[in-house]
């Protein structure tokens, strides 16, 4: 047999060999195969990408704009992603590594230990990186930190009276944002912004800026599309839609119940508060009860007073009007007749009136009048009467007076229109992240109001959402009519609120520890805009039949924890 | 399915050496490579008497077995994992631990009717190590599934007909898992928890065989589910140091079941030359429903951790041959197709599942009467398989591909 024979003529060391090298080519094609395809355009053009939007688009991080957080921006990772795609190079107005800085002028802020617990620390801020640079450009990431839509178009946003942000690589002070994306030709534009025209209003509880009317946004949409259009017909582009800015944790880190305390910290709250509302309001309380206390005094001494006058007054109309009768030839006894008549008529009464009332203005009523006044205000019975109703003021006060509790308890926050002068935090209201600076101060007393502007009153929060849905609106018509791809940010936001898993890594909207927020709340970490980016490469993938890759978010860093 | 360029090579390889004998590598983490012969004939074992391999695939074999004999067998796993992320496009790999499985059979034939015996053997196993730094690192960067079965085994011969066996199986393992934890230390370190931890389980093998006439027999089996829990594993994190005290290094707890396996299967002889073999498995996966760690202590404001698995019951359907070339040299063949239990979604970097077609071929030699040498190829392709990762498996979207190639070898003597 053929088999048999072949096992007889191969001797072992052959046989071996054989095996071995039959192994290795077995092994070699049973090897899984998988390739990874190779990203293309589909029916977008990418050669000239630019990209425009606010600090989010610029890469501006952890309360500063600063190198690692401009490297690591969406629109820069996209830039790369595109580049796999024949896109072209992307130019960033790159500040000088280092701290950066933020709209306050401080730089970035880093992870720290004080005191036992993990807080973010700012830096000193670098003036340097905000050197102009315009010279050198044009830059493809046109992202102004700080620029809310209505400041697009604007000629002049590039001016010492505008933003230090575009001043520093705007190509002239007179120069819009628009204006210089729109001289680059962009044959790719991506536009994400709005925002800064809720957020200036929010972030400051809603006690500075205001939240941009929808009429101007709607103008400030058309006339930026309009004039990126115009510097190229086949123009083509995304357009991301505005989170709701009221999840990041800006504006949940804070519950508006995290006073925690125990019994005997309440009690001694509640004494506190009460003392502190009943010694500083007691004057007050005390000299609107003299007010109306006196009113009625004074009330009562002048009606004596006048009483008194009219006594006088009338006895001497009476005898002046008999003594004129009995000139007038009358008896004794019609002459008092006479005056007795005309005193109860109305001509009579009428002359006393003016009379009693000419005296009672005079100089020496009035001072007799005051001095009665006076006397009666120190007299026992009205200084009685005066500290019951101030007591009692007092205690309708502390009725409506919060009462602290063992546990968690709402914070106070200050309200001009409240008589006390503050009211309890409810549900629904958000505390802002810049409290936390407040709240962990060793010497916080929680009795102590919170300032207005770091709480968003729910009417408050209803305007910024108003805002956003309107907006929102604007950009989907707008990306809609132009048939540009339509990242739907907001949605995305609200599924990283509810945890968002990518490759085994959860991300959430918590405070440090959720990932995809940086240490001022409000803006992204690195992994976080490489979330973001892949939001870009999905909405672009499916609008242009492009096959742009995503990003592995959790290769970057996210926020660093002190050893 | 289309037969791949592996099933070429495999057919090239085996005609051209007439390989060695044994073993496979099946759905799930369970390893399919207990007995030399059987793995040469895709794996059938349930239905004919050979040796005290028996133990293993149908305790109630074990009587009918000619002699008394041991047999000590090892298989050698060279695998290869690819991922292709369905995010990014990026092709990632595991470097290849080579796994190695083991079975030793005793069994001792009291008399005509009766023989008692003792199974060694690897029931389940996995090794997989993806390169560092790849993009799955967070679920998983390692994990090493070891377990050894024993399994003390009585078979009694009703009569010529019909013979029953059953076996208690305890089995004992171990398993070491390193993912990535998502904290990066300021100075760029990345952080990652170590879990290990031993643990046992009980359950029992049983089996009934009969030769229904001197061409045809049959077998079935059961074997029961039993888990293997792990009472007292350590997890160590390795994270910045300002966060280590979310991080304390805990004890846990978790199980890790074994699947129910019934067997049915038929041997038949058309020649004195030819034994053609089928069988099939109903694998009861859909016992395993989710990986949980749970701590004794907060990690992180967490007490566990819990990744669901969703196993579905599953079959495994199974073809062999074997011909007598000479009395003492018989070249084998044999192939089976293995229904992956993993449902959509949950494929994972550490069994990354679907479903496979093993081919594989072997050989035996007989030294006398008194030694046998069994020597198989077993050549596992997995399809391609897509995963969209469900929000509640902790794992990874993108297509998986596996294969292996696995050879093995043993010695049987009989006395």
């Amino acid at each position: 047999m053929k088999m048999s024979f072949f096992y007889k003529k191969i001797a072992s060391w052959q046989l071996k060999a054989v095996w071995v090298a039959s192994l290795a080519f077995a092994v070699a094609a049973c090897e899984p195969k998988l390739e990874a395809p190779s990203p293309s355009a589909g029916t977008a053009d990418f050669s000239k990408y630019v990209a425009i939007g606010n600090s989010l688009t610029a890469g501006f991080s952890d309360g500063a704009l600063y190198l690692e957080g401009q490297q690591t921006s969406y629109a820069y990772l996209l830039a790369q992603q595109m580049k796999l795609a024949g896109g072209g190079e992307f130019t960033v107005p790159f500040v000088p590594a280092g701290n950066g800085i933020g709209g306050g002028g401080g730089g970035k802020l880093v992870l720290g230990k004080i005191g036992g617990s993990l807080v973010p620390i700012p830096t000193p801020g670098d003036t340097t990186a905000l050197r102009y640079i315009g010279d050198k450009g044009p830059y493809n990431n046109m992202a102004v930190p700080g620029a809310k839509a209505i400041h697009l178009p604007v000629n002049g946003y590039g001016s010492a009276l505008g933003n230090p942000f575009f001043r520093r690589f705007a190509s002239k002070a007179t120069a819009s944002i628009i204006e210089d994306a729109a001289a680059q030709k962009p044959t790719f534009f991506t536009l994400w912004i709005g925002n800064n025209d809720v957020l200036g209003y929010a972030s400051n509880g809603g006690a500075s800026d205001d939240v941009t009317p929808i009429a101007l946004f709607d103008r400030a949409i058309d006339a930026s599309i309009a004039g990126l259009k115009a510097s190229n017909p086949n123009l083509k582009g995304a357009i991301a839609t505005i989170p709701n800015i009221l999840k990041a944790p800006y504006f949940t880190t804070i519950p508006y119940n995290a006073v925690d305390i125990s019994a005997a910290q309440a009690e001694a709250l509640n004494a506190g508060l009460r003392g502190a509302v009943a010694s500083g309001a007691k004057p007050k309380v005390e000299a609107g009860v003299k007010a109306a206390v006196e009113v009625g005094v004074r009330a009562k001494v002048t009606e004596a007073v006048k009483a008194q006058v009219t006594t006088e007054v009338t006895a001497a109309v009476r005898a002046d009007v008999k003594a004129k009768a009995i000139a007038a030839g009358q008896s004794e006894a019609d002459a008092e007749a006479t005056a007795d008549a005309f005193v109860k008529s109305k001509d009579g009464q009428k002359t006393i009136e003016n009379l009693v009332n000419d005296q009672m203005k005079s100089a020496e009523f009035k001072a007799l009048i005051d001095s009665n006044t006076a006397a009666q205000m120190t007299s026992p019975e009205v200084k009685a009467l005066v500290d019951a109703k101030v007591k009692e003021e007092l205690d309708k006060l502390l009725v409506g007076l919060p009462t602290f509790v063992a546990g968690k308890n709402p914070f106070l926050i200050e309200d001009k229109k409240n008589p006390l002068g503050f009211r309890q935090a409810k549900a629904g209201e958000l505390i802002l992240l810049p409290a936390l600076l407040t709240i962990r101060d060793p010497k916080f007393v929680p009795a102590t109001p919170l300032p207005n502007n770091l709480v968003l009153s729910e009417d408050e929060v209803i305007k910024v959402v108003n805002g956003i849905t309107a907006y929102n609106n604007k950009l989907k018509k707008v990306a809609d009519e132009n048939n540009y791809a339509f990242v739907d940010i907001a949605a995305f936001l609200d599924n990283v609120a509810t945890g968002y898993s990518f490759n085994g890594v959860t991300y959430s909207t918590t405070f440090v520890t959720g990932g995809a927020f940086s240490l001022d709340g409000l803006h992204l970490t690195d992994r976080g805009a490489a979330l973001i980016t892949n939001e870009f490469v999905k909405a672009i993938n499916a609008k242009y039949k492009s096959s742009l890759n995503a990003v592995d978010a959790n290769q970057y860093l996210g926020i660093k924890f002190p050893q | 399915m289309v037969l791949s360029k592996c099933f070429y090579a495999a057919a090239f390889l085996s005609a051209s050496l007439l390989s060695v004998s044994e073993a496979a590598w099946a759905g799930g983490y369970q390893v399919n490579l207990q007995g030399q012969r059987q793995i040469g004939m895709g794996n059938t074992g349930v239905a004919f008497t050979n040796d005290a391999s028996s133990i293993f695939f149908n305790p109630g074999a074990v009587a009918r077995m000619p002699k008394s004999g041991v047999v000590l067998g090892g298989s050698f796993i060279f695998s290869k994992v690819k991922y292709l992320s369905a995010t990014t496009n990026t092709v990632h790999e595991t470097e290849s631990p080579t796994g190695t499985p083991f079975a030793l059979y005793a069994a001792y034939k009291i008399n005509d009717k009766m023989a008692a015996g003792l199974g060694v053997y690897t029931p389940f196993g996995s090794s997989v190590k993806w390169t560092d730094g790849w993009e799955g690192r967070y679920a998983l960067e390692s994990i090493k599934l070891q377990a050894i079965t024993v399994q003390p085994t009585f078979s009694y011969k009703i009569n010529d007909m019909i013979s029953v066996g059953a076996g208690l199986t305890y089995t004992f393992g171990s398993v070491a898992l390193t993912r990535g934890v998502p904290l990066t230390a300021a100075d760029g370190s990345l952080s990652r928890v170590t879990l290990e931890g031993k643990g046992s389980g009980i359950g029992f093998n049983l089996g009934v065989s009969a030769e229904l006439n001197e061409k045809l027999s049959i077998g079935a089996s059961y074997r029961s589910a039993s888990a293997v829990g792990v009472q007292n594993g350590s997890a160590t994190f390795t994270v910045p140091g300002s966060v280590a005290s979310n991080f304390p290094n805990a004890n846990f707890e978790a199980s890790l079941p074994l699947p129910s396996v019934i067997s049915l299967g038929a041997a038949y002889r058309p020649s004195e030359k030819l034994l053609v073999s089928a069988e099939v498995n109903y694998v009861g996966w859909s016992a395993y429903k989710e990986l949980k760690f749970k701590y004794d202590t907060l990690i992180a404001g967490s007490s566990e951790s819990v990744s669901k698995r969703n196993y579905k019951n599953a079959f495994i359907f199974k073809l062999g041959l074997e011909y007598a070339i000479k009395e003492n040299l018989f070249v084998r063949a044999g192939t089976y197709f293995d229904q992956s239990p993993v449902p959509d979604g949950y494929m994972t970097a550490e069994t990354p599942d679907s479903n496979t077609l093993g081919y594989s071929f072997g050989i035996g030699y007989k030294i006398g009467e008194a030694i046998n040498i069994d020597a198989s190829v077993l050549f596992v392709d997995r399809a391609k398989r897509e995963n969209v990762a469900a929000p509640d498996a902790n794992t990874l979207s993108g297509t998986f591909h596996a294969g292996a190639v696995i050879p093995g070898i043993s010695v049987g003597i009989n006395f």
